[in-house]
């Protein structure tokens, strides 16, 4: 049984600069399933931070509509949690490590629970040590483990991931990919994950959107027929894992502004063009 | 053995002591030797100012009445005057830094006002408000919110973005997000705005107790040099540093208490 969580219809967002208008999203139209793990690739700066604020209420979209469990949005919804890609700069320096994972639920939920709920999530990443020392006494990974403990303290039936592990070491980056799918076995819960990492994206992933280059529009929905559970070493290894991520990386490689180069096409190798990321 | 490290704090506090011992033994000699009326030895001076307030008497409760006619009036109206300037400062310097339309409209007139020296206002304060306790503090709030109101404006201005994302992800109330995000990331350069604050302040109380006044320490200075008891002078001198020495060591254990993660925060960060 299928039921579409998060429906975005239509969305398209203008951003006013001094050169003129700059469009980013030129109607996107996408869907997550209850459950799903869906990841989004696409160029550099074709508007996938853009997509998730929006998503998340930060930012008002031009037009558009998204619904979260059959709610139209306005503003930030509940049971929406977010992990940004700067960990840094969403701890809050002054709240120790048990403190900012506690920092969602105060006011909402009682003590008693907000004391279980934190321990819990610090012991789903491995933190429960961790509760009474600051944040920048952590290393990175360790960091991004926090931020995660703290959107599972949500208990979110939406989690959305905007590059996570962008700025993590490789090793690091491959044990908080499985942590992210084991967190996600333990609470059930749905994930949009942003990522630049093509291999990333197909190992997370049950489905994979790519984007064009701005004006920003859907140019596929890859399904990733890859048994789970997911293993570092065998996943990638299968050749479903090989074939779907060059297809992606081709995906990529083709996006143009507004759609994608044709199969024949020659494409252009100047100017910013983004390159796959292949591991 | 290991070598003593000069900039280890406590050998610089022990030297720093040390100086302060040596430079009063300087005067003490210097004063004993001159015999000079205008300046006594710190020994007769520490002595006058003990039987002027500190004479009472254990059973008396130690603080003579004079304590309260020449120091009392002073430490209220100072910590009366510096708190309502944290209050309305920190409050002003919130609402500019977040509403960019109100920082645009007063903030050429704040930057005039500011420039105003507290004292000019002395005359004016007098004629307004007249010569009561509350021209004083208001003189004293005039001067110190200054520091106060344009610290904390810049210390919110430059509250990171994310925090504010992060707090409006958590889906969290206006004024949850002022208590519990901007003023705790502004703390540091509040702080800093109210220790200069103060210092002003007790500057701003003396001026205003050198007129039309009745009692302060402002009100004793003046008051001795005119009748010539100049160690009484000296020991009114004495008593406001001390007065400004005890509200930095208050401010900083206050820093101690509030911004200790800061602390070890910027000697991770940097
Ligand atoms: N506040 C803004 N005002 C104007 N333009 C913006 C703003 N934020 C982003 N942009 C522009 O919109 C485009 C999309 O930005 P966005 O950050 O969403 O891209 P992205 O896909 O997340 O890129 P990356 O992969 O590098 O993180 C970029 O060209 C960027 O310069
Ligand atoms: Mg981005």
């Amino acid at each position: 049984m299928t039921e579409a969580l998060l429906v975005v219809d239509g969305l398209r967002h203008v951003y006013q600069t001094e050169e003129g208008e700059h469009v980013v999203l030129d109607g996107l139209s996408l869907t997550v399933n209850r459950g799903e793990f869906v990841s989004i690739v696409g160029p550099s700066g074709c508007g996938k931070t853009t997509l998730l604020r929006a998503l998340s209420g930060l930012l008002k979209p031009t037009s558009g509509t998204v619904s979260l469990a059959g709610e139209a949005i306005n503003g930030v919804p509940k049971g929406l949690a977010m992990v940004f890609q700067d960990y840094r700069g969403s701890l809050f320096p002054w709240r120790k490590v048990g403190a900012n994972v506690e920092f969602p639920l105060l006011g909402r939920v009682g003590a008693e629970e907000r004391r279980n709920r934190v321990r819990e999530s610090l012991e789903a990443v491995g933190l429960e040590n961790f509760a009474g020392r600051y944040p920048w006494q952590l290393s990175g990974g360790m960091q991004q483990r926090v931020a995660i403990a703290r959107a599972i303290a949500m208990r979110p039936q939406l989690m959305l991931m905007d590059e996570p592990f962008a700025s993590v070491d490789a090793q690091t980056r491959s044990d908080l990919e499985d942590l992210v799918l084991r967190v996600r076995e333990l609470y059930d819960m749905t994930i949009l994950f942003v990522t630049h990492d093509v291999d990333e994206s197909v190992y997370l992933s049950d489905r994979v959107l790519s984007l064009s280059k701005s004006p920003t529009v859907l140019t596929a929905d890859t399904a990733v027929p890859l048994p789970v559970p997911r293993d570092q070493i065998r996943s990638r290894e299968n050749p479903v894992f090989v074939s779907t991520r060059s297809e992606i990386a081709q995906l990529i490689r083709r996006a143009k502004p507004a759609g994608l180069y044709g199969p024949g096409e020659a494409i252009p190798t100047t100017s910013n063009f983004a390159v796959p990321v292949l591991r | 053995m290991r070598r003593m490290k000069l900039t280890s704090p406590g050998v610089r506090a022990a030297l720093g002591w040390a100086v302060a011992v040596v430079l009063i033994l300087a005067w003490q000699l210097a004063a004993v030797t001159g015999e000079s009326l205008f300046f006594p030895p710190p020994t007769e001076i520490l002595a006058a100012g003990y039987q002027l307030w500190f004479s009472a008497g254990l059973e008396n409760g130690v603080l003579t009445d004079a304590f309260h006619v020449d120091v009392v009036p002073s430490l209220e109206r100072l910590v009366i005057g510096v708190l309502i300037a944290v209050a309305v400062g920190v409050s002003l310097g919130v609402l500019l830094g977040r509403v960019r339309v109100v920082a645009q409209f007063v903030e050429p007139l704040l930057h005039f006002m500011r420039a105003l020296p507290g004292p000019v206002l002395l005359p004016m304060a007098l004629v307004l408000l007249g010569t009561g306790n509350e021209m004083r503090i208001a003189l004293i709030t005039f001067g110190a919110i200054w520091p106060v109101l344009f610290n904390t404006y810049s210390a919110v201005r430059q509250v990171p973005e994310s925090y504010l994302d992060t707090a409006t992800v958590s889906r969290r109330t206006s004024a949850s997000t002022l208590f519990r995000v901007i003023l705790p990331s502004a703390s540091a350069g509040i702080f800093a705005g109210i220790r200069t604050a103060t210092g002003l302040g007790i500057i701003l109380l003396v001026a205003s107790e050198l007129v039309a006044s009745s009692d302060g320490i402002g009100f004793g200075l003046m008051q001795s040099q005119r009748s010539f008891q100049f160690l009484e002078m000296w020991a009114f001198i004495v008593a406001l540093s001390i007065l400004g020495y005890i509200t930095t060591l208050l401010l900083s254990a206050l820093e101690r208490l509030f911004l200790r993660w800061h602390h070890l925060y910027k000697a991770v960060v940097a």
